[in-house]
């Protein structure tokens, strides 16, 4: 049984139909990279798991049960964390607030508990440590991302949902984010990362999907994918298909 | 099919006749009052009814037309009734002078609170109208000497024209008509677009080149002279004020007034005024305990705007929309011509070691670029690489935290977003914002009144270059249908049509292809290459590659905040650092 | 001189009143984006609680006192469903004029079941107060100083060392990141028109003695503490509080020195003078631009 399964999830925004009947699904343990270009809907295909977005059509299981209806706070106590896209730091709290704030959907855990795992988290993220007593909106994009994904592992989440962690940052900063990911897959955790960045994205993926305008278009493993000319269609457009073939 | 002129000329007389309709119910309604003899009662509570009317119809432009608040008008009427009366009484003076003065001092106050508080946004001129209102009671109360205190002015005097309390209640139905005429047509003068436009959407209503400030403020200072008018009349016909009149209590009964009968029309302040003045009259009993009554007003306004937000007037007309039929009209219009400036210097838009940051965070870094005149030039980089940031410097929206825009030759770097557009910039928006309570018609009209626009400003020819803007992005048929009626793909193509209409000297397009199917991107591809066929420069930004490849002359692309390539687009699109840029590069994949 | 002292001590006695009011206020603005019309109503509702517990039905002043807090969260709460829960996804226009229906609705309510005549509150403290040379300091203003400064602590402490605090803070800036984090968006807001109705409550409690307890004493609560927000730097909770105290200094002395009756129109003076001058107030915006 997949960990998360999304069968035939259709969503609107208005008169536009971001979605199109999307089916995938996540094996426990995996790490499942979803690419496209701007606007295929990969952002939107995470929001609608985590309830920040209603489906307009189709199903969403997760560990079997259909999770229609729950909002984003009951869903992300199912143990499901987002890192959103642009990394939604709290501007007027510090880092590690921002992060012990990350364990908001866990009942029963002491504030000293949760400040030891806070302290923990920058074992990991030991670039931010120097800076986690800074309020937020003064951090720069890589620290700010780093505390957005600290924040969601404070979740002790089942399911890590990931987007684009590579935005608006430098190569240097986007390989020390990636070796992260590497790190949280290495502890088992299951994570649908959602990717411009295709080479980065499916370096450490299992399996990837990429979505065109709303739909799936192709699947399969990282090697595949990356070798697919539809993939590099969908981030270059027509003519660098046209330019490659020549 | 038929010209544009006879189309003008068409709804032209439909105006007519409607004014003729309405110029003879108001003489029907001005013999009935000048000539049935009322009990002094009936006398009281029609012109009650009719001077606060006049004031509230003030609301209507502010609120309704505008999205401004105003809680002081009861205020602004008080004043105007004080210049009446004191002057009447006090000084001798005819009660026309008294009334010009008592337009002008509430005029000034008006501006002056508006243009204090305006650019601090709603909350603060809820407050600070609030404020007047309390100083200005403090006032009528304490200055004894000029107010007569608490007990306030007595024995009025009434112009000599009409001196009987049956021409008086004439001559102020006469003044509530014109008033109402007035209010009525604003809408559809330039000064009334320009408030719907700041109302509907007031980021769209600075790029479209209005001054949103001085809308705003207009609006604020009408609302203000016709709270006057109305006060002036008023006291006139009272012969009688006094500071509880002119209460904090009474600008929310005139605020309920509006909010109940509906904010969006002349019609809604009459019948809100007038239920609000009648009601209270049938439940007399009410008044006998202090304070019920209010509290039912204060309840209404809850009950009003959680459940008819658009008032009873709104409600009707949106059960009797759809029994009237759109004016729909089919004519040859002209084809589009857009007036290209007089400088023929060859770049349009020089972008010098521009750079924003937010905090820590540098969205854009240090970008220089280059549009030449005439060209398609497209402006590409992955998400978060500062396009949208640089647009956003570029209209005006960011101050730069350093470096220079010049368009056309002239520093734009710190213009206001209205300022930009008179300068000849154009664009659209990556998430529409139309003008969303207007027709298509009207939203490209605001297009066509950009200031600088070279074109004729005669309705007619606004009326007919909007139509055929309208025309050229292939919606003509459809120009007098609400834009909320069309698709999203339309209503990008009417965003466009109104950018064109104001003849811009660059046109500005943030993503025009997001959250269009594959048809109707097609059609935009087709669209972007006839206005460039007109020799119109054009910067695009947009993610998808095809639409740029075949569009775009000249690519610019960013990452990290900096540009990494700028060519032609074969050459950039195979430039290394462009590829890993969107693909990411091999350097950092640890496969 | 001791005059000068005098006039302080009461300027900074009544200001505290303000400063509280205003706390009220920040915080709801903070949570909702809404500047809440009738948050003075919180103090006059509270005051009216205290004259029916402890006058009408003449139960012990201290358990009035309670039952009055207790009362105001349960109205803190009731305003938040009514007024501004329904709206919560409307613009700020159709909220504000909800806010001023409200407190329309409250005061005139208030009247409708008491009348005009204002009421009197006897001091909570026995002892009427003491000299220090010849500044003569009432008990009551000293109460009300002190227990301000109390409660500014716990406020501060609250915000700044529990993680309920955080959560509140986190969502006032980011209310769809603090769902995905599991933060319970509504029940937060819940809290903070409960906690602002109950500190207004208690401004109206302590200022009642010195000012009787009227239908008409909210609204001119509430704008001083509206003109405190502004001089102080809107939203920002060290500047309603510094702003409340200066307005509270500045309008007794306008009294004493300038004129009696006109004692109300100083605030707003002061209040359209910052507009003009200094929008932005004495500390400015904290949080700048976001990114």
């Amino acid at each position: 049984m997949p960990l998360i399964e999304l069968k035939n999830v259709s969503v609107r925004y208005g008169e536009i139909e971001a979605l199109r009947g999307v089916s995938l699904s996540v094996e426990a343990g995996e790490v499942v990279t979803l690419l496209g270009g701007n606007g295929a809907g990969k952002s939107t295909t995470l929001r609608a798991i985590s309830g920040l977005t209603k489906p307009a059509s189709g199903e969403i299981i997760f560990e079997g049960k259909s999770m229609t209806g729950l909002g984003p706070e009951e869903i992300v106590r199912l143990g499901i964390a987002h890192v959103p896209e642009g990394r939604r730091v709290f501007p007027g709290l510090t880092a590690h607030e921002n992060i012990m704030l990350g364990a908001s959907n866990r009942s029963g855990v002491s504030k000293d508990q949760i400040d030891q795992e806070a302290d923990a988290m920058f074992d990991l993220f030991s670039d931010i440590r120097p800076f986690q007593h800074v309020l937020g909106w003064t951090l720069s994009g890589g620290q700010q991302q780093m505390v957005a994904v600290a924040r969601g592992l404070m979740a002790k989440p089942k399911l890590l949902l990931l987007d684009e962690p590579s935005l608006g940052l430098a190569p240097v900063i986007v390989s020390k984010v990636f070796e992260i990911i590497k790190e949280i897959r290495r502890r088992g955790t299951t994570v649908l990362l959602v990717e411009q960045n295709a080479r980065m994205g499916l370096s450490v993926a299992d399996r990837g999907y990429v979505l065109e305008t709303g739909r799936l278009v192709v699947t399969g493993k990282p090697d595949e994918l990356w070798n697919n000319e539809d993939v590099r269609a969908a981030y270059l457009g027509g003519h660098a298909r046209t330019a490659a073939k020549a | 099919m038929s010209s544009m002129i006879e189309i003008y000329r068409a709804s032209a007389q439909r105006k007519q006749r409607g004014l003729l309709a309405y110029i003879a119910l108001i003489a029907v309604l001005v013999y009935v009052a000048a000539t049935t003899t009322f009990d002094g009662y009936v006398t009281n509570i029609l012109m009650q009814a009719v001077t606060y009317s006049v004031a509230v119809m003030g609301l209507t432009v502010v609120l309704g037309l505008c999205g401004q608040i105003n809680l002081a008008q009861a205020a602004f009427f008080g004043l105007g009734a004080y210049a009446v009366g004191l002057g009447t009484v006090d000084y001798g003076l005819s009660y026309w002078i008294c009334m010009g003065l008592g337009l002008i001092v509430v005029l000034g106050f008006g501006a002056f609170l508006g243009t204090s508080t305006i650019r601090l946004g709603g909350h603060y001129l809820a407050m600070v109208t609030i404020s007047f209102q309390q100083i200005l009671t403090l006032v009528m109360i304490n200055w004894i000497p000029v107010t007569h205190g608490p007990d306030g002015v007595s024995r009025i005097l009434k112009p000599t024209l009409f001196n009987t309390p049956q021409s008086y209640l004439a001559f102020c139905v006469v003044v509530l008509a014109v008033v109402g005429y007035l209010v009525w047509q604003l809408p559809s003068t330039k000064l009334g677009r320009a408030m719907r436009a700041v109302r509907d959407n007031e980021l769209a209503a600075g790029v479209t080149g209005i001054d949103i400030q001085r809308t705003k403020v207009t609006a604020f200072a009408i609302c203000a002279l016709l709270g006057g008018l109305g006060g002036g009349l008023f006291a006139g016909g009272f012969s009688y004020v006094s500071p509880d009149q002119f209460s904090f209590a009474e600008s929310i009964v005139f605020l309920t007034m509006v909010l109940l009968g509906g904010v969006a029309s002349p019609i809604g302040a009459v019948i809100g005024t007038g239920l609000l003045i009648l009601i209270p009259e049938w439940l007399r009993f009410l008044k006998s305990i202090p304070g019920l009554y209010l509290a039912i007003y204060g309840l209404a306004v809850i009950l009003i705007v959680l459940f008819m937000p658009d008032g009873i007037w709104g409600f009707v007309v949106q059960r009797f929309k759809s029994l009237r039929g759109a004016l729909r009209l089919s004519a040859e219009l002209p084809e589009l011509t857009l007036v290209q400036t007089q400088s023929h210097a060859d770049d349009v838009l020089v972008v010098d070691n521009l750079a924003k940051h937010f905090g820590g965070l540098k969205a854009v870094d240090d970008i220089s670029f280059i549009v030449k005149r005439g060209s398609v030039h497209a402006l590409i980089g992955p998400n978060g690489s500062g396009k949208t940031t640089t647009l956003n410097v570029l209209s005006g929206l960011y101050t730069p935290t350093a470096g220079a825009v010049k368009l056309d030759g002239q520093d734009i770097t710190h213009f206001a977003p209205h300022e930009r557009t008179a300068s000849g910039l154009g664009r659209t928006f990556q998430n529409i914002r139309l003008f969303r309570s207007m027709t298509a018609l009207e939203n490209v009209i605001i297009g066509v009144e950009r200031p600088g626009n070279p074109v004729d400003h005669a309705p007619i020819a606004l009326e007919g270059r909007a139509r055929a803007a309208l025309n050229f992005v292939g919606l003509g048929d459809r120009a007098d249908e609400l834009v909320t009626s069309f698709s999203y793909g339309h209503q990008r193509l009417i965003e466009i049509a109104r950018a064109l209409a104001g003849n811009p000297t660059l046109l500005l397009l943030d993503e025009p292809a997001a959250g269009l199917n594959s048809t109707e991107k097609m059609e935009l591809r087709d669209l972007l290459k006839r206005i460039a066929a007109k020799g119109l420069t054009i910067l695009i930004i947009d993610h998808d590659m095809t639409l740029v490849s075949e569009v775009a002359e000249h690519i610019t692309v960013l990452n990290f905040g900096r540009r990494i390539a700028d060519g032609d687009p074969v050459s950039v699109l195979n430039h290394p650092d462009v590829v890993t840029a969107y693909l990411g590069s091999d350097a950092n994949a640890a496969h | 001189m001791d005059m000068v002292f005098q006039l302080l001590f009461q300027g900074i006695g009544i200001g505290s009143v303000y400063a509280l009011v205003a706390l009220g206020f920040v915080l709801i603005f903070r949570a909702t984006n809404v500047v809440n019309f009738a948050q003075g109503e919180f103090s006059m509702v509270a005051a009216f609680l205290m004259v029916i517990f402890s006058v009408d039905l003449e139960w012990p002043y201290w358990i009035s006192f309670l039952l009055s807090l207790g009362g105001m969260a349960i109205y803190g709460a009731l305003f938040n469903l009514g007024v501004y829960f329904p709206l919560r996804h409307r613009t700020y226009l159709p909220v504000i004029i909800s806010t001023i229906g409200a407190s329309i609705l409250v005061s005139n309510s208030t009247l409708a079941l008491y009348g005009p005549q204002p009421q009197v509150l006897q001091p909570l403290l026995d002892f009427p107060g003491f000299n220090i040379g010849t500044v003569y300091l009432d008990a009551q203003y000293l109460l009300i100083i002190g227990l301000t400064v109390v409660l500014v602590a716990f406020q501060y402490w609250f915000f700044e060392h529990t993680l309920l605090g955080k959560k509140l803070q986190a969502t006032s800036q980011d209310k769809e990141m603090a769902s995905l984090l599991g933060i319970p968006v509504a029940t937060m807001i819940m809290l903070t028109f409960v906690y602002s109705a109950m500190i207004g409550g208690l401004a109206g409690i302590l200022v009642a003695p010195i000012l009787f307890v009227s239908i008409h004493m909210g609204g001119t609560i509430a704008l001083k503490a509206f003109a405190a927000t502004i001089i102080g730097g809107f939203g920002d909770v060290a500047g309603a509080i510094i702003g409340g105290l200066a307005l509270g200094v500045i309008e007794t002395f306008g009294a004493a020195y300038v004129s009696v009756p006109y004692k109300d129109g100083f605030a707003f003076l002061v209040l359209v003078a910052f507009l003009v001058f200094r929008p932005q107030g004495i500390f400015g915006e904290r949080v700048a631009e976001k990114a």
